[in-house]
């Protein structure tokens, strides 16, 4: 679909914009018993909203804050908790005509071992933000989330929630299984029939836990060294899904990989063409170029944007077959690293500015991403 | 002058090392099950379900005047899943002494390997090995535990005081063995995953040695990422200043941009050249100083790259400089070049 704008008017999707809870006792309204109890209870709301986080704080902490100090809202709680607050501190600001919400809180569910649990607290978190954020002004869209720790729920939540106003996407946890694990076809199932692309974030606990997901070759040292390393895993996933044949069995399946970078797709798409020509019988679930698969299947967005110093370089950051295509404009507020939109789109090349801002996230999610403009 | 900075060779049978060991582990290794094991030890990427390749053909370097190799004996460099520690030492000895006996001539050198699980004993290897002329490089086989890491100071003292360049190269039961580094993510479907994945290696291993600050402790130190490829590292070099300027506080070992030491103290190789199709796209990634750091491999017999190969993908320009910089990473002497 294309998407007429008039000039000097262009709209902006910002893919990746974090909500946040204000404090874990907002989601009592949608958590019935025992979660109530479970969550609210003893010494879970003693430590607020802290427990519901994915990375281990005492392995890798953090050098400074994991947010900006300037996105505090006034009326107090986490940066992100506020959606009058993230309206005049971001998207007015920049002009921003819809934020893709992806809820930070239950990236903590990634390190439950209940399945049940996990089911619950994604449930609350999903109606609590279709509730607060979603009906309080159109420019907000939500990737609703959902984990694999019991398939057929989330499978049955996307369902329940997937046609909901606003709601314009799955957030799937990326825990110890890789993505093209059949564990997943029933999310994936569903995700097609709803017409929803699923979204891939870190979910911070990677290279953590002895159930996480990790990066290469051993245990990075810093928070630093793990967070340069941390693209690594969406590789490693968009690798397993073609080798396994997801896209085969999901043809209309989308994927978007929020904030694990692009610009290793130059030697990732021509490594896996070139290995696979070298052994085409090596997957018997590769039916063409695993390039296609993820040219076809596959968005990424901007942020972190490599910060390259060389006009050269910025050309061929830019020039990947196909990028202009697959990228989409993302900021990640309000985290430490948050990628300046002026500084971001004034890089973006001119003739890739429409697409990267907005026409290929309508590609990805269709016109609802627009919510606001209808 | 073609310089070939990783070739490979092996054993055709375990029992051909047993000259090279004493007599009672001649005895501890005549067992079935590993002399069975060779064609193991020989698959360059272990498969789990496809992607194998044929028995290797014997390497037998002769005298090629317009010819400088690197040996390296990946058999060796499997003892990265190895569960017995104390044996694998004996067969890296016993490889070592075949391979300078067998694999070196007046045109190729052997990239001698060490156990990344006994670093005083590796040391103590090079020292020994390491001052003969047959000795072009040092081996380290992929553990868990990073390149920068101080377990490995005593190997990096060594290797600088008899001048040889550290070579990593995948043993190919990385992701795969209990005991050998994992691959990004979990558990992979097959082979040709983990094969495309392995570049990932390095990339982390470089990482660390960035972070760790090895090269502020060992400045002369080199090494050389073989059979990686090379496409990876400018993505690589951005993220990790990228880091490095958010968390200055928290590196305060590191003076300067992580990536400059890319630019002194690491190496690349061409090997899959393949995959370096489409230059004009992605060239201008690399600066005139990255290109100096990246030199030809030919990774025979597996894939087995030729000069033309690369010549044909990236240009005659990029093929003269990737063999005066194999010249300037191997040391070796050629008309008035140093």
């Amino acid at each position: 679909m294309t998407i007429s704008v008039d000039k000097g008017k262009m709209p902006i999707v910002d893919c990746d914009v974090h909500p946040l809870i204000k404090d874990i006792n907002v989601l009592s309204p949608y958590l019935a018993e025992p979660w109530r109890e479970y969550f609210l209870g003893g010494v879970r709301s003693g430590s607020s909203n802290g427990f519901i986080y994915a990375r281990a704080r005492d392995k890798y902490n953090h050098p400074n804050t994991t947010y900006r100090l300037d996105s505090l809202p006034d009326s107090g709680g986490p940066a992100g908790s506020d959606p009058a607050f993230t309206i005049s501190n971001h998207l007015e600001p920049y002009g921003i005509t819809t934020a893709l919400l992806l809820p930070q809180e239950p990236y903590g569910v990634a390190r439950f071992g209940n399945a049940a649990a996990a089911a619950a607290f994604e449930r609350a978190n999903n109606e609590y933000l279709i509730d607060t954020w979603l009906s309080y002004d159109k420019r907000y869209t939500l990737a609703m989330t959902v984990s694999s720790h019991d398939p057929k729920s989330a499978a049955a939540d996307i369902r329940r929630l997937g046609k909901m106003p606003g709601v314009v996407g799955v957030q799937l946890l990326i825990l110890n299984h890789m993505a093209g694990s059949p564990l997943f076809d029933p999310i994936y199932e569903a995700a097609c029939e709803m017409e929803l692309p699923v979204a891939f974030h870190q979910n911070g606990g990677e290279g953590c836990y002895t159930y996480s997901q990790n990066p290469a070759g051993g245990v990075p040292r810093s928070y630093g060294e793990r967070h340069t390393v941390l693209p690594q895993i969406g590789a490693a996933n968009i690798m397993d899904m073609i080798v396994s044949g997801v896209f085969e069995r999901f043809p209309t399946l989308r994927i978007v990989m929020v904030e694990w970078g692009f610009t290793w797709l130059s030697w990732l798409m021509s490594r896996m063409d070139h290995l696979w020509e070298a052994d085409r019988t090596a997957s018997p679930w590769i039916k063409r170029r695993p390039s296609e698969y993820i040219a076809e299947h596959f968005t990424f967005t901007t942020q972190p944007l490599d910060e390259a110093t060389h006009a050269s370089e910025i050309a061929a950051m830019f020039g990947i077959k196909n990028l202009d295509k697959m990228l989409l404009f993302s900021s990640d507020y309000p985290h430490y690293d948050t990628d300046d939109p002026q500084l971001t789109i004034g890089k973006i090349p001119n003739e890739m500015k429409e697409r990267v801002c907005f026409q290929n996230a309508v590609d990805t999610f269709g016109a609802k991403i627009l919510r606001s403009l209808s | 002058m073609i310089v070939d900075c990783a070739r490979h060779a092996g054993v055709k049978r375990h029992q051909d090392l047993f000259d090279y060991m004493p007599h009672s582990w001649q005895k501890h290794f005549d067992r079935y099950e590993w002399t069975g094991a060779v064609d193991l030890t020989s698959n360059h990427i272990r498969v789990s379900s496809k992607f194998r390749h044929d028995p290797i053909p014997e390497y037998k370097p002769g005298a090629e005047p317009d010819r400088m190799t690197l040996v390296i004996p990946h058999q060796g460099l499997t003892v990265n899943g190895w569960a017995d520690r104390v044996g694998a030492k004996v067969y890296l000895d016993a490889l070592n002494s075949y391979g300078e006996a067998h694999w070196v001539s007046s045109s190729s050198k052997l990239a001698m390997v060490v156990s990344p699980h006994d670093p005083v004993w590796s040391a103590s290897e090079i020292r020994r090995r390491g001052a003969s002329p047959k000795i072009g490089g040092v081996c380290i086989p992929l553990s868990t535990e990073m390149l920068g890491t101080r377990h490995w100071d005593p190997i990096y003292e060594a290797c600088i005081e008899r001048g040889l360049p550290v070579v990593i190269h995948y043993s190919g039961v990385e992701g795969s063995y209990t005991g050998a580094p994992p691959l990004a993510g979990s558990v992979h479907q097959n082979a040709l995953s983990r094969l495309i994945l392995m570049p990932q290696l390095a990339e982390s291993n470089a990482a660390s040695l960035l972070f760790e600050g090895a090269f502020y402790r060992f400045p002369k130190l080199q090494i050389f990422f073989a059979g990686f490829g090379f496409k990876w590292i400018p993505s690589l070099m951005r993220r990790v200043d990228q880091e490095w300027r958010n968390f200055r506080s928290d590196m305060p070992w590191l003076l300067d941009e992580p990536s400059k030491k890319v630019l002194s103290n690491m190496w690349f190789s061409s090997y899959p050249v393949g995959e370096a199709g489409g230059l004009v796209a992605w060239e201008g990634e690399f600066s005139a100083a990255l290109r100096k750091r990246i030199v030809f491999n030919s990774h025979a017999p597996f894939g087995n790259d030729t000069v033309e190969d690369v010549e044909r993908v990236l240009g005659k320009t990029w093929v003269d400089s990737m063999m005066r910089n194999g010249r300037a990473l191997l040391r070796y002497k050629t008309g008035t070049e140093a």
